[in-house]
């Protein structure tokens, strides 16, 4: 029930933010918060699955290739389990890295899926992916605080 | 152990399961999320939605504040320019007067100068003027306003001019009746009178207009002086004085217009 409202709000927000978010610029990535935060309460036979479905919803809202977000998605939760069994949880240092695998595993999942349909690779800029990250960042914080 | 290999188990099922889809869908990639759109587009439309609305509401008010700010421009501009007018509108009714006393009472009008002070002592009665040589301003030069004659310049400093009045007891001025000829000499009595002397012959009555005069060649012709208040016959009825309200009232002057002398 949780999950699901959490979802209304996150489609909400992304609406919202999409209207009033600047053209061009980077927009944080809700939907890999709310994967992350059902993964962090949630074992990895609920929260692997959630994500991929999450992603491909994902796809589904952008009108994009269906099954491109939910590998994204899917392996940033699968990198997040890993991250977080060898980690111990705490605030700061610890969570900043948990995200930032989790969140270059979304990306990775991206580039495997583009290569697997022989897409042409968009231009690697890594100060997009920079502020993607750190505009996604204080939300992953502020859920971090909203435990299932 | 276990939970790693089902980690890794679901991680390999759920990717293959997504290549496969996406390998599947793409040539059908923009009609299928088209055709499901429907189904998921609702909620992200009413945050657009509202998005755009909070967007609008900003900008507008962003706009309130610039009316506000331009606002208030306006209106320092539009005290300003009320001042202005204000300015304009007296040196209109300057120039008005000044031209008013160019053409109904002599054409030599030198300057329109103002009254800075005036001497109350009740001896004399004396204007002192803004102007002075360093302006044109000269002795000997009459003095009027638009209602009537005001004096003589007696003394010139380099910027200022005092004035003898023609209420002034050292004051004499030519003057004849306004509908009946004759010659006369009004002097100044203080505070507010002159008297003048005419024959016995000139016809006077009260509420005659007395006109500036040739005798004491001082002032142009015809510039009003006074109104008769009363007639008296003097010296055995060898002479008859007239008692004359100025036209002008000193007091309440600010300005007044300089003439060439003659």
């Amino acid at each position: 029930m949780r999950l699901l409202l959490a979802l209304l709000l996150t489609l909400f927000l992304s609406g919202l933010l999409s209207a009033l978010w600047p053209q061009g610029l980077m927009a944080p990535d809700l939907f890999l918060v709310l994967a992350l935060w059902y993964a962090q309460g949630s074992p990895a036979y609920l929260g692997l699955p959630v994500a991929f479905l999450l992603g491909l919803l994902q796809d589904l809202l952008g009108y994009g290739l269906v099954g491109l977000h939910g590998v994204g998605l899917l392996f940033a939760a699968y990198a997040y389990y890993a991250a977080s069994r060898r980690l111990t949880s705490g605030e700061g240092l610890t969570v900043l890295f948990i995200f930032s695998w989790a969140f270059l595993a979304k990306w990775l999942g991206y580039f495997l899926v583009a290569y697997w349909l022989r897409l042409e690779l968009p231009p690697f800029v890594p100060l997009d992916l920079l502020l993607e990250g750190l505009l996604t960042l204080p939300f992953f914080f502020l859920v971090q605080r909203l435990r299932l | 152990m276990r939970g790693v290999v089902l980690r890794r188990g679901l991680l390999l099922a759920l990717l293959l399961l997504g290549l496969g889809l996406a390998a599947l869908t793409r040539p059908l990639a923009p009609r299928l999320t088209l055709a499901l759109s429907p189904l998921t587009a609702p909620l992200p439309a009413l945050g657009f939605r509202l998005g755009q609305n909070l967007k609008a509401a900003w900008d507008t008010l962003l706009n309130r504040q610039d009316l506000y700010a331009e606002n208030q421009a306006l209106k320092e501009k539009l005290a300003l320019l009320e001042g202005e007018n204000r300015r304009l509108a007296l040196e209109v009714a300057r120039l008005e007067r000044a031209l008013a006393v160019r053409q109904g009472q002599a054409p030599g009008l030198l300057a329109v100068a103002p009254v800075i002070g005036e001497d109350l002592s009740g001896l004399y009665r004396r204007l002192i003027l803004g102007m002075g040589e360093r302006d044109g301003l000269r002795v000997g030069m009459p003095v009027t306003a638009p209602e009537g004659l005001v004096g003589l310049i007696v003394e010139v400093e380099e910027r200022r001019a005092l004035v003898r009045t023609l209420l002034d007891p050292e004051s004499q001025v030519g003057v004849r009746p306004e509908r009946s000829p004759g010659r006369g000499v009004a002097r100044g009595v203080p505070p507010n009178r002159l008297v003048a002397e005419f024959p016995p012959t000139v016809k006077l009555s009260p509420g005659e207009l007395l006109l500036t005069g040739a005798p004491l060649g001082l002032f142009p012709d015809g510039i009003p002086v006074g109104r008769i208040e009363r007639v008296e016959r003097v010296q055995g009825g060898l002479k008859q004085r007239a008692w004359v309200r100025p036209l002008v009232e000193l007091s309440l002057l600010e300005e007044v217009m300089v003439l060439r002398p003659l």
